[in-house]
């Protein structure tokens, strides 16, 4: 774990090496987001039941995202990562990482997964505004994320207080941002 | 710390409490302040640990994703904290992440490497450790760092405080303590001090007393209780001791006096001996002893001087080499008699001693026992007693003298015992008793032997002469016997004394004067008559008197009726039968009589006239009728008077004084008129006197005369008779008294005696009869005068009459 971690601060250390060494970045920091973030009881079929991160669209962290993740666990649960390239399969899993694809189709997107427990996840502008729940973005050079609560409210996922510390908050359809 | 055991108890008990105290109050601050400063401690590693928690938490996601931005938000807000010196945040690799130095330290200051413990305190400060995690992951250390001068100001403080707190409870406790350490203090420092008193008086009677039922009082109870035993066993030793002491004291007197008696034993020995000696040797008798032979083994000295011989040729000799042979017979034989018997010879006899001279002796002879009890010799004594002998011999013939009288004496001749007891009388005596014999009048008194009214005054005159010695000689005495005849005697009585002049009794003579006494009442019986003829003439003196009272009023009677008369008859009522011939002669024709002239005026003044002369007439002749009454009334009352005089009726009755005088004054009135006595009466309201009128009326009326002829004798200016009554005690006192010629005082012993008189025509009886009726009736009479021609009083006292309270009803005693 430490190790992992370790060079996961190295990579981070190293982010501006190139778009490459962005998307590892991100894709780190991902399980780590996630464990600041809890479900409710019902997304999980059983207390060992693994989590399932779905990748939609476009995959922005690539095959080694996909190993790095499945040697993650994630709230102590084991990590399943699938591939989806239309939202129709989408039902079972707790993670939805957004490809920039779907950006355009983000309303349907949003209405589709309605109220179910899926923490969204994406990395485009206008993501989180749409009603995703967490986006990447960039701050001052540094890989910063959003977080629209109503969206997380929405989804009955509870973010931590912590967190937010070091997110920005963002509402739907507004561009006002918090720090 | 020996000190502290030789102060007094109360400082003792104040010290206890206040070291007690003290370190209590120490050990309680103490615990306080540990307790306070490890609380505060332990608040404070809290805080510290909170405060670490709390930047741990939110280095969480700063650390997970490498933003300082919210540690150095959380440092900010933790340096509000003022102790907390230093916070630093390291990254997973140790190295500081974030951290916030207080300026002051920001030089010196370095942050330490991160350590595996919870909590350091080290000097002034206390450092916390404490890891981040995530999901047990590691990520970071926080360091927090904080300062405790808190914890050093607030010990301080309390130590201020605690300091305070312990001086003002030790004040207090001090003065509370010295106040309440009485309660304990004071039951034990009484009983010390009777303790104390106990052990200097060793008065074991002394109580502690008891303030009350707690130990002290267990101890007071206690110590009294000893002190009862003590006392008690106090007592009990002093008794022993006492009672030791008594006994040795008692034996010592013991055998002072064992010794003392036989010291006395011996002293009484020889005494008895100097005494049996000095008997033997010294009394006059004759002492001798014999054996069974008859030869003499003792004789005193007295018995040798008898003999004539030495008391060494009478040892051993016999009575035959001394006495004649007819004498030593008999002296053998009585030697016989008791040496055979063993009687005791008492016998009186005759013995010639050997200058010739026949003595009577009186011997007793008795044996001599042996120690063996069979009878060893005779001894006996002898006592001479022809002195005895000779004086009973005139003894005898005094005796028969005496004899002699008091059989043949006719006079009653008698001796007795200071009791009035007879001893002896005479024959005559005892034959006029009816008694046989003198003897039996032995041991009686008059009482026994004579009448009562004799006996008792007799034995009174003899106790008097056995306590006065004064004899009484010649009396005559009337003396009735029992058998109720009366004799006189002439008797004297003597003290009987003895020898040495102490009266032992009494004696007597008395002689019987019966017949001399009949002879003299005899002459008695004449010369009364002779004194009644006498006063039966004083009383036609008295009648004279009283005629010639009479008389003087017959006179006045006659004097009165002449003047009857003559008013009478020279009564103008005649005057009356004139005017009415005049009326009658002119009766035809009244109307020209009276109308002729002023004869009507005429008739009718005189015949007024007429009316007044009768008038006075008439009352004239009241008067004289008035007059006339009187003086027959008068007359009446002297002969009344005069038979009230006459007769002695012996009635005695309560008559007033004045009554008494009044009658007396009156019948003298006339004769003290006639000779212009001026009397005068001052009568008291006295009681009344019981009393003979007639006796009393015959002395005041003596009296008065008495007091007329002492007046007409003494020829005085105004002739003055005074008669006052006066109470004096329970006696009436009349006074008679003139300033007549009086009494010299040769006559004014002799006034009262029969016969005696100044006067030429008086018979002398009358005082005496006087006196003798006043005393008759219980009074006296006595005279007084200051001399001849200086008047005389006379004063007669009479017994008041004794107020009778009134008898009760006695109609019940029937």
């Amino acid at each position: 774990m430490r190790c992992i971690a370790l060079s996961v601060l190295l990579m981070v250390a190293s982010v501006c090496a190139g778009a490459e060494v962005e998307s590892q970045v991100k894709g780190a920091l991902i399980p780590k987001i996630a464990n600041f973030v809890e479900w409710p009881e019902t997304a999980f079929s059983s207390s060992n039941a693994p989590l399932v991160v779905a990748i939609l669209g476009t995959d922005p962290f690539g095959a080694e995202f996909e190993q790095a993740m499945k040697q993650q666990r994630i709230h102590s649960r084991p990590v399943i990562v699938q591939r989806y390239n239309t939202w129709a399969h989408t039902n079972d899993c707790h993670i939805l990482i957004v490809g920039r694809s779907e950006a355009p189709r983000m309303e349907q997107l949003v209405r589709r997964i309605g109220t179910r427990p899926i923490l969204t996840l994406g990395d485009f502008a206008g993501f989180a505004e749409q009603g995703g729940v967490v986006n990447f973005i960039k701050v001052d050079g540094r890989i910063r994320f959003e977080v629209n609560l109503e969206a997380a409210d929405k989804q009955r996922l509870r973010v931590s207080a912590r967190l937010l510390q070091v997110s920005r908050v963002v509402r739907a359809s507004s561009n006002s941002s918090q720090n | 710390m020996r000190w502290i055991r030789n102060i007094s108890l109360r400082y003792k008990l104040v010290l206890v409490a206040m070291l007690t105290s003290t370190g209590a109050l120490l050990l309680a601050a103490g615990g306080f302040m540990a307790y306070d400063l490890m609380t505060f401690r332990r608040y404070t590693l809290s805080q510290l640990n909170l405060e670490a928690e709390i930047v741990a938490q939110s280095s969480t996601a700063a650390l997970e994703f490498n933003d300082r931005k919210p540690i150095d938000e959380i440092l900010a807000a933790v340096k509000a904290d003022p102790h907390l010196v230093a916070a630093v945040v390291y990254d997973a690799q140790d190295k500081p992440f974030a951290s916030y130095i207080r300026e002051n330290l920001s030089a010196s200051f370095t942050p330490p490497a991160p350590q595996n413990v919870e909590h350091v305190f080290e000097g002034n400060s206390v450092s916390v450790f404490r890891r981040i995690a995530m999901d047990q992951r590691f990520l970071g250390t926080v360091y927090l760092r904080s300062d405790i001068g808190e914890l050093k100001t607030r010990s301080q403080r309390y130590a201020g405080i605690a300091g305070l707190v312990l001086l003002a409870s030790i004040v207090a406790a001090l003065l509370l303590c010295a106040k309440l350490q009485s309660l304990i203090s004071n039951p034990i420092f009484s009983l010390s001090v009777t303790a104390r008193r106990v052990a200097l008086e060793k008065n074991y009677a002394l109580r502690a007393p008891k303030s009350g039922e707690d130990e002290v009082g267990q101890l007071v109870d206690g110590f009294n209780e000893m002190l009862t035993q003590i006392q008690s066993r106090d007592v009990a030793l002093r008794k022993a001791q006492d009672e030791l002491e008594l006994r040795v004291e008692e034996r010592t007197r013991e055998l002072k006096s064992e010794v003392g008696e036989r010291r006395r034993a011996e002293e009484a020995l020889r005494e008895s001996q100097s005494l049996y000696s000095s008997l033997v040797e010294h009394l006059p008798i004759w002492v001798f002893r014999k054996d069974a032979e008859g030869r003499f083994t003792f004789a005193n000295s007295l018995f040798c001087k008898m003999l004539g011989r030495s008391e060494k040729d009478v040892i051993g000799s016999t009575d035959i080499d001394f006495v004649a042979p007819e004498s030593a017979a008999k002296y053998a034989e009585d030697d016989a008699k008791v040496l055979r018997d063993g009687v005791t010879l008492d016998v009186e006899e005759t013995l010639r001693n050997t200058r010739g001279e026949l003595l009577h002796v009186h011997t007793f002879k008795v044996p001599v026992y042996g120690s063996d009890g069979t009878i060893k010799g005779t001894q006996g004594c002898v006592v001479d007693i022809t002195d005895r002998k000779r004086m009973e011999q005139a003894l005898a013939y005094e005796r028969e003298l005496m004899h002699t009288l008091m059989e043949n004496s006719p006079d009653h001749i008698y001796f007795k015992d200071t009791e009035s007891r007879f001893l002896k009388c005479s024959k005559a005596l005892a034959t006029r008793l009816g008694l046989k014999s003198p003897e039996e009048v032995v041991g009686k008194s008059d009482m026994d032997l004579f009448r009562e009214d004799y006996a008792r005054p007799a034995i009174q005159e003899e106790k008097r002469i056995v306590r006065t010695g004064v004899p009484v000689i010649g009396k005559v005495e009337r003396q009735p016997w029992k058998d109720e005849t009366v004799s006189w005697m002439l008797t004297t009585r003597m003290p009987f004394r003895d020898k040495a002049g102490n009266i032992v009794g009494t004696f007597g003579i008395s002689k019987d004067i019966t017949e001399l006494k009949r002879a003299e009442s005899e002459l008695e019986e004449v010369h009364r008559k002779l004194v009644e003829s006498s006063r039966n003439a004083g009383m036609a003196e008295v009648a004279t008197g009283v005629l010639h009272n009479v008389g003087n009023v017959l006179n006045s009677v006659n004097v009165s009726a002449n003047l009857i008369s003559d008013i009478v008859r020279k009564s103008k009522v005649t005057g009356v039968g004139k005017a009415v011939g005049l009326l009658r002669e002119n009766g035809s024709d009244l109307a020209t009589f009276f109308n002729t002239g002023n004869r009507a005026q005429q008739f009718t003044d005189y015949l007024s006239k007429l009316g007044d002369h009768l008038g006075q007439e008439q009352s004239a002749l009241l008067n004289e009728v008035a007059l006339l009454s009187d003086h027959i009334e008068h007359i009446k009352e002297i002969v009344v008077m005069q038979q009230g005089y006459a007769k002695s009726t012996g009635l005695r009755e309560p008559l007033t004084p004045k009554s008494l005088v009044d009658d007396a004054l009156r019948i003298n009135s006339a004769a003290l008129a006639r000779h212009d006595v001026h009397v005068s009466t001052d009568i008291d309201d006295t009681p009344r006197v019981v009393v003979d009128r007639h006796k009393v009326l015959q002395i005041l009326i003596n009296l008065v005369s008495n007091a007329k002829y002492a007046l007409d004798d003494g020829h005085p200016e105004a002739k003055e008779l005074r008669i006052s009554v006066r109470k004096q005690g329970n006696h009436v006192r009349f006074c008679v008294e003139d300033n007549g010629i009086g009494i010299s005082s040769d006559n004014l012993t002799r006034i009262f005696q029969h016969g005696f008189t100044t006067r030429k025509t008086g018979h002398g009886f009358g005082l005496h009869s006087s006196a003798l009726a006043a005393k008759e009736l219980g009074g006296s009479l006595r005279a007084y005068s200051e001399g001849p021609g200086r008047g005389a009083r006379f004063v007669l006292n009479l017994l008041a009459e004794v107020p009778i309270t009134e008898p009760q009803e006695i109609s019940c005693i029937q």
